[in-house]
């Protein structure tokens, strides 16, 4: 019997939203009386347009669409809910979760995470994170606009990566299969987890600069180096239902 | 009449028919000056005039060497500021023949400095003495900047092993020196990282017959490596931001452009398979009537620039480079083009400036 829910929550994202919305919907269809997890994927034709007011690519003065606004200002008024984000986490994926035809790694200054592939072109870290910061433009816009619209919020860090080389490569995704065409290996554990651990960073000092929380990964879903444990494992980039549960009881104890 | 050697020399010889008649156009190029085919593999290197002979290269359909490629996931302004695709491989500015020489022995090994750390200017990153502002914010550790040091050599030893022609722009005389071994800075010590220690660094401002000498050695040893490379000297018309000789800056910058002038003439003149391109006298010569300078007359305008460029592509491809049609543009895109320019143009020089900012 699993502990009930104790609080409406309303979940703002992305891809990272699925598993979340299944988690939310086994309690939901085994307990239909208790509050409930709602989330809302920015991205969906529904909410279209996502944004309003981004120019030539620029996403400084970006807002969310009226639309997306107004879904938003609807679950706000009608439940209540304690409003968290798990907007963006995958732009690190698309820079380093296949293996480059051209290898790069970087150093990580703190949390390096395993060594550097031997052979691969080493690039300055701040070059990997102004990279970083310029591609992430777009989830940072969802995070001031999320504000903008909800007040202060609760951000959940993207999942970690997995540690394992075959599962990726097994189960790649065919946008990243395409991307770098055949064959297809998984980078290297290290430059995936350093990648992931520089994006995470970048949008803590982001969510903390909008005067919003902050919540790591879950533990329990990571492995004793802090990789995503194949149980919580969706797909090479997503955690899966029972991920999405550990996201909402974290989001509850927050 | 009595016949002597003036009488049959060509227009070119004679100022009035050569520079007064032609005006800020002229064309100062006769002689022997190498033809570069499409194929050849042409590098650049210099002083932060370079950076505009470079760019120009680039996108004139020569074969522009460059061995220091930025990683394609980079984003491309990240890179550009971080002085990818400003000359052939990431060195950065290179104001004199003492550090073209010393880069090319610590490409291959010949020179280890013995100062060849410096601590950033925020006393924290780690900066490169011999290309001290290449890596905005500096590197985030010593490791990382040895790792990014040995990759960028193995493309400069890359760049000198493959070239077919070197355009090396000669920009100083003056410079700072270690005291152990006389490596040779790009910045004084303290100014874009490290800290100046009068007893360690020393003032240096070379001679012509130093220059001279350099040039031939460094040719020596780029042979050894490549007997088939060629080399076109210039001198940059970029006065001097600075100097440290103790002179007025402005005869030290006529100093320092004299004695380069002269050295890179005798170096053309002794050396086979190295030439002179007079762009320092086309961007400031009388017949330019400073035009050609910005209004710091320190930057050199677009205009100038093409114009030199025009020139340089007429003799050694037998290009007629297409003349820009200013007058199709508004003055303030004309404007907001020549500030894009010079913002580009990271000239280490100018921070100088800042020290008395």
């Amino acid at each position: 019997m699993p502990e009930p829910r104790r609080m409406n929550i309303l979940v703002v994202g992305q891809s990272h939203v699925a598993a979340v919305r299944a988690a939310a919907r086994t309690h939901r269809e085994a307990f239909p009386d208790e509050p409930r997890t709602r989330v809302i994927h920015t991205v969906e034709e529904v909410h279209a347009p996502e944004f309003e007011n981004v120019v030539n690519g620029d996403y400084s003065a970006a807002t969310f669409g009226p639309r997306l606004r107004a879904a938003i200002e609807d679950q706000i008024a009608r439940h209540a809910p304690r409003v968290a984000s798990v907007v963006g986490g995958n732009v690190h994926n698309v820079m380093a979760l296949v293996r480059h035809p051209r290898p790069f790694d970087f150093l990580l200054a703190e949390d390096h995470g395993p060594p550097p592939d031997e052979g691969a072109e080493l690039i300055p870290e701040a070059l990997v994170r102004a990279t970083l910061r310029a591609q992430l433009a777009p989830d940072f816009a969802r995070l001031r606009a999320l504000k903008a619209v909800a007040g202060p919020f609760l951000h959940v860090e993207s999942p970690p990566p997995v540690r394992d080389d075959a599962f990726i490569t097994a189960r790649a995704e065919e946008a990243f299969r395409g991307r770098a065409g055949a064959p297809i290996a998984a980078a290297g554990a290290g430059l995936r987890w350093r990648m992931w651990r520089l994006s995470s960073r970048l949008i803590r000092d982001a969510v903390e600069e909008l005067g919003c929380r902050y919540l790591p990964a879950p533990a329990a879903a990571r492995d004793p180096d802090g990789f995503l444990s194949l149980d919580f494992a969706a797909d090479p980039t997503h955690g899966n239902e029972a991920y999405g549960e550990l996201l909402i009881r974290a989001i509850e104890a927050a | 009449m009595a016949d002597h050697p003036y009488r049959s020399l060509p227009d070119s010889a004679y100022w009035r028919r050569a520079v007064a008649a032609k005006g800020a156009a002229v064309d100062p190029v006769v002689g022997d000056f190498p033809l570069i085919s499409r194929t050849d593999k042409v590098a650049t290197a210099g002083s932060c005039f370079a950076q505009h002979v470079a760019r120009h290269l680039a996108r004139s359909g020569f074969n522009y060497l460059v061995t220091e490629q930025a990683h394609p996931i980079l984003d491309a302004e990240v890179a550009r500021a971080a002085g990818y695709g400003l000359y052939t491989a990431r060195y950065g500015n290179i104001y004199t023949m003492l550090q073209l020489s010393q880069l090319f022995d610590r490409a291959y090994g010949r020179f280890e400095p013995a100062e060849d750390v410096w601590v950033g200017p925020d006393g924290k990153s780690v900066v490169d003495p011999f290309r001290p502002t290449i890596q905005p914010g500096g590197f985030a550790s010593e490791a990382e900047m040895l790792a990014d040091r040995a990759q960028h050599l193995s493309h400069v030893r890359e760049a000198f092993g493959t070239l077919d022609l070197m355009v090396f722009t000669l920009g100083l005389t003056e410079g700072w020196v270690s005291a152990i071994d006389g490596a040779a800075f790009p910045l004084c010590p303290g100014v874009a990282g490290g800290s100046f220690d009068p007893a360690r660094h020393l003032f240096r401002n070379l001679r012509t017959a130093e220059v001279r000498g350099q040039i031939g050695a460094f040719v020596e040893k780029l042979r050894a490596v490549n007997p088939k490379a060629r080399l076109i000297l210039t001198v940059s018309p970029v006065p001097l931001a600075a100097s440290a000789s103790g002179n007025h800056v402005l005869p030290a910058t006529i100093y320092s452009k004299s004695a380069l002038r002269a050295a890179a003439q005798e170096a053309a003149e002794d050396l086979d398979g190295v030439f002179y391109f007079p762009s320092y006298e086309i961007i400031t010569g009388p017949q330019a009537r400073g035009r050609f300078f910005a209004e710091d007359l320190r930057e050199v305008t677009e205009d100038g620039v093409e114009h030199v460029m025009r020139v340089f592509l007429r003799h050694a491809a037998g290009m007629e480079a297409p003349e820009s049609d200013h007058s199709a543009a508004p003055d303030d895109d004309r404007f907001s083009a020549d500030v894009a320019t010079w913002v580009e143009t990271m000239c280490d020089e100018a921070m100088l400036d800042g020290e008395h900012a």
